[in-house]
């Protein structure tokens, strides 16, 4: 099992997150997003939720943030361990125009309430640590979507999440930019273990990243399996992809979501 | 073009004209005129008004006192205008009552209100700030308005995730969103406060650019009149000049916008 792979500091890992049955049903016409979800998040694994466009995981990830309309209806449950510093990296960018790249690190320390100098501490090796040193005092509009995305990564970082909740971060960038990212993730990943909920619907990228991958079904969202990847570590986004053990897991989740995201199935009840 | 060439053309045009005018009220070539100076009076006959003017200590007094009628009204202006324009933003019921009648006010013609100012306030000072005021404040409302409600939803979003308190929503993402409109509108609040203090002044004063101007032109002053308007001409420029620095300054993070 992967989990047994991973170095444990502490002896049993604790879920950070723990959905149990969890359903969500969403605006006026009662569309139901998520049906009897189940899915833990441990301390120290990168879970991958991946499905088709629209099957409900970006409503997942905002039920994790508490960024759910007020109108929708939650049922069975859903806990985010006490105490519990969530990190959270969009799709889209998110970052301040009108702060450097330096002022956009800053930003998760700052809400932490530290110190500038405190904030610029922690700051500056997480921008070294996405290579982008150079590039400190540059505004956002001067930068490639790639590395606007290396410097959310490291805000991201900068905040010290305990969980960080990735939404399809690498999903607008080019082949080139998002596979070097996926490479980042896991070298850092490496460097200090980043315990990771990421969302995507490249089943690629979720078998690269993922310790565990859980597919959804098409609406209403359920989760169909959860599987676990054993692939060699350190693992390597460029070269895994060739392997004879990557092509074996691609085909068999292949069929599984091939399967369950049947796009004449109705959403709505 | 190069930026000299650019110069270099706009002065020349510039010479140009002030040459045809000088020639057309007849002070180039004595004897050969086309139109009475009277009407049109002529870039040396200002420039003699404005030395007088000037000499005798008025004008000075005058752009002083419509300088600090605009600012007045614009710093009041500035300050109403992005109070209540966060007001209206952040807090949902107020806007959706109260927004009509902020178009209905400034939909209203200033120099129709003019009047009623000096009525309320008197021919002082006072009453040019009001008009001022009440051109600035709905400019700078209707900037910092759009300021909140075009926040970017995913930038709040990711900083409520990271537990950003109210007062830090606001000062790391509201505030500098909305302080890049406000600057982007420097530059009309100010050419909009200058408008509102000269307005005001048409109306009744004792003092000012646009009292200066509403004389001389009951008195069929016109070479009074034109310096007058020069020197407003003037002062807009190196205002909203300023202003543009001022602006380009604080929103260098913006991607260059070519005008």
């Amino acid at each position: 099992m992967s989990e047994a792979a991973i170095p444990a500091q502490q002896t049993k890992p604790a879920a950070l997150i723990e959905a149990r049955d969890f359903s969500v049903i969403l605006g006026a016409n009662r569309l139901v997003a998520l049906k009897g979800v189940n899915l833990t998040v441990e301390a120290g694994e990168i879970v991958v939720l991946v499905g088709p466009s629209g099957c409900g995981k970006t409503t997942f990830l905002n039920s994790v943030c508490g960024l759910l309309p007020p109108s929708a209806e939650l049922s069975g449950s859903l806990t985010v361990a006490k105490g519990v510093r969530l990190g959270y990296m969009p799709q889209k960018d998110a970052l301040l125009p009108w702060r450097t790249v330096l002022g956009n690190v800053e930003v998760g320390p700052e809400l932490r309430g530290f110190s500038k100098a405190d904030q610029r501490a922690k700051a500056e090796p997480l921008i070294e640590l996405v290579g982008l040193s150079q590039f400190r005092n540059h505004y956002p509009h001067e930068l490639s979507g790639g590395m606007r995305q290396r410097v959310s990564l490291a805000r991201t970082l900068a905040y010290e999440p305990d969980v960080i909740l990735m939404d399809e971060p690498f999903a607008a960038l080019d082949a080139f930019n998002r596979t070097a990212l996926q490479e980042e993730i896991l070298r850092i990943n490496d460097k200090t273990r980043l315990t990771v909920l990421f969302i995507t619907h490249d089943l690629s990228e979720a078998l690269v990243l993922g310790r565990r991958v859980a597919v959804m079904s098409s609406r209403p969202g359920r989760i169909v399996d959860i599987y676990p990847i054993d692939l060699p570590e350190p693992r390597s986004a460029a070269k895994l992809r060739g392997t004879d053990a990557f092509l074996l897991l691609f085909q068999k989740l292949w069929n599984v979501l091939m399967s369950e995201s049947d796009p004449t199935k109705g959403g709505h009840q | 073009m190069t930026q000299t060439q650019i110069i270099v053309g706009r002065l020349l045009l510039l010479c140009a004209c002030l040459l045809f005018w000088q020639f057309a009220a007849g002070d180039l070539i004595p004897g050969v005129r086309l139109v009475d100076p009277f009407f049109i009076s002529s870039p040396s006959r200002i420039v003699l008004d404005l030395h007088k003017g000037f000499a005798d200590g008025i004008l000075l007094k005058d752009v002083g006192i419509t300088l600090f009628e605009a600012f007045a009204g614009l710093v009041i202006g500035m300050i109403t205008g992005v109070a209540t324009g966060l007001a209206f933003g952040m807090w949902r019921p107020l806007e959706q009552i109260a927004e009509p009648f902020m178009s209905a006010f400034n939909a209203l013609p200033r120099p129709a209100i003019a009047p009623l100012t000096v009525l309320w306030l008197g021919i002082g000072l006072a009453s040019k700030i009001l008009l001022a005021w009440s051109l600035v404040f709905f400019l700078v409302f209707y900037n910092t308005y759009l300021g909140v409600k075009t926040i970017d939803q995913d930038i709040v979003n990711a900083m409520r995730v990271m537990r950003a308190t109210p007062t830090q929503l606001i000062r790391i993402v509201v505030f500098p969103s909305v302080f890049s409109w406000i600057f982007a509108a420097l530059r009309l609040s100010v050419s909009y406060a200058l408008i509102g203090a000269i307005i005001g002044e048409f109306v009744g004063a004792t003092a000012g650019i646009g009292y200066q101007l509403i004389a001389a032109e009951g008195l069929l002053q016109t070479d009074r009149v034109y310096s007058a308007l020069v020197l407003v001409g003037i002062i807009a420029v190196l205002l909203t000049s300023l202003a543009k620095i001022l602006e380009n300054r604080v929103l260098k993070w913006r991607p260059p916008v070519s005008v």
